[in-house]
């Protein structure tokens, strides 16, 4: 029988040149324009109405 | 306030000002755009960070930039020469020392720290040298062989190419 191609082979995987030259493209190695960040902000109230956010430092900086 | 820094980053000689409570980790991956560096966790536990800090292991996000002030870095991305895989970098290839790669360039450089210090290790060694990089993929084995590999393509001076053959020498 003629020596198989793969089967019973050592087969070296194609993405990892790439990975070990630290090339890889992790989600945070990605920055898009125009990223928005978003904080959470509890109510410190267990019960309470919300009258108004002050939001205005955030959408500045 | 920001300070002035000279941080030698594989080689080249980077001059920056930077905030005093800048990370290094941060530096090399915002400032200089090195993202092969990672950030696992950013409290010393996982690795992923770790660089060469004049030729020793170090987690950079155990640093500020301004401790490397006047100082030489190296990372994964310093590794290959002219596009080639260094040793180890070829004996994680061939050992399947890496799935996802997440954790592999602080692996990488840890391996290196090792090899300096010690060409042949024994597989006691490699788990000590290893023990501050966390994987979550290979179950640590096929790294030890990977580094175990790296040492006897560096001793043996000229690394066979991964590409020819993958070792079999009977350490599996
Ligand atoms: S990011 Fe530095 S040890 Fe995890
Ligand atoms: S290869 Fe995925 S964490 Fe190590």
């Amino acid at each position: 029988m003629a020596q198989a191609k793969y089967i019973g082979q050592k087969v070296l995987r194609k993405e990892d040149p790439r990975l070990l030259a630290g090339k890889g493209a992790y989600v945070d190695d990605v920055h898009l324009p125009h990223t928005a960040h978003m904080a959470l902000l509890r109510s410190p109230h267990a019960h309470a109405r919300i009258l108004s956010i002050e939001t205005g430092a955030a959408a500045s900086a | 306030m920001k300070v002035p820094v000279e941080i030698t980053v594989n080689g080249t000689r980077h001059r920056s000002e930077v905030e005093p409570r800048l990370l290094l980790v941060h530096y090399l991956r915002d400032v200089l755009d090195l993202t092969g560096t990672h950030v696992g966790c950013e409290t010393g536990l996982c690795g992923a960070c770790t660089i060469l800090l004049d030729g020793e292991a170090v987690k950079s996000c155990m640093m500020l930039a301004v401790q490397a002030n006047v100082r030489a870095v190296e990372t994964v991305e310093g590794l290959s020469v002219e596009g080639e895989l260094d040793a180890v970098q070829r004996g994680f290839w061939e050992e399947h020392g890496l799935q996802c790669g997440f954790c592999t360039p602080g692996m990488l450089l840890s391996a290196h720290d090792l090899l300096r210090r010690s060409p042949q290790p024994t597989e006691e060694e490699i788990q000590r040298a290893i023990h501050g990089n966390l994987c979550r993929c290979t179950g640590y084995q096929t790294i030890v062989k990977a580094i175990q590999n790296a040492g006897d393509k560096m001793r043996a001076g000229k690394p066979s190419a991964a590409s020819s053959s993958p070792s079999t020498r009977g350490r599996r």
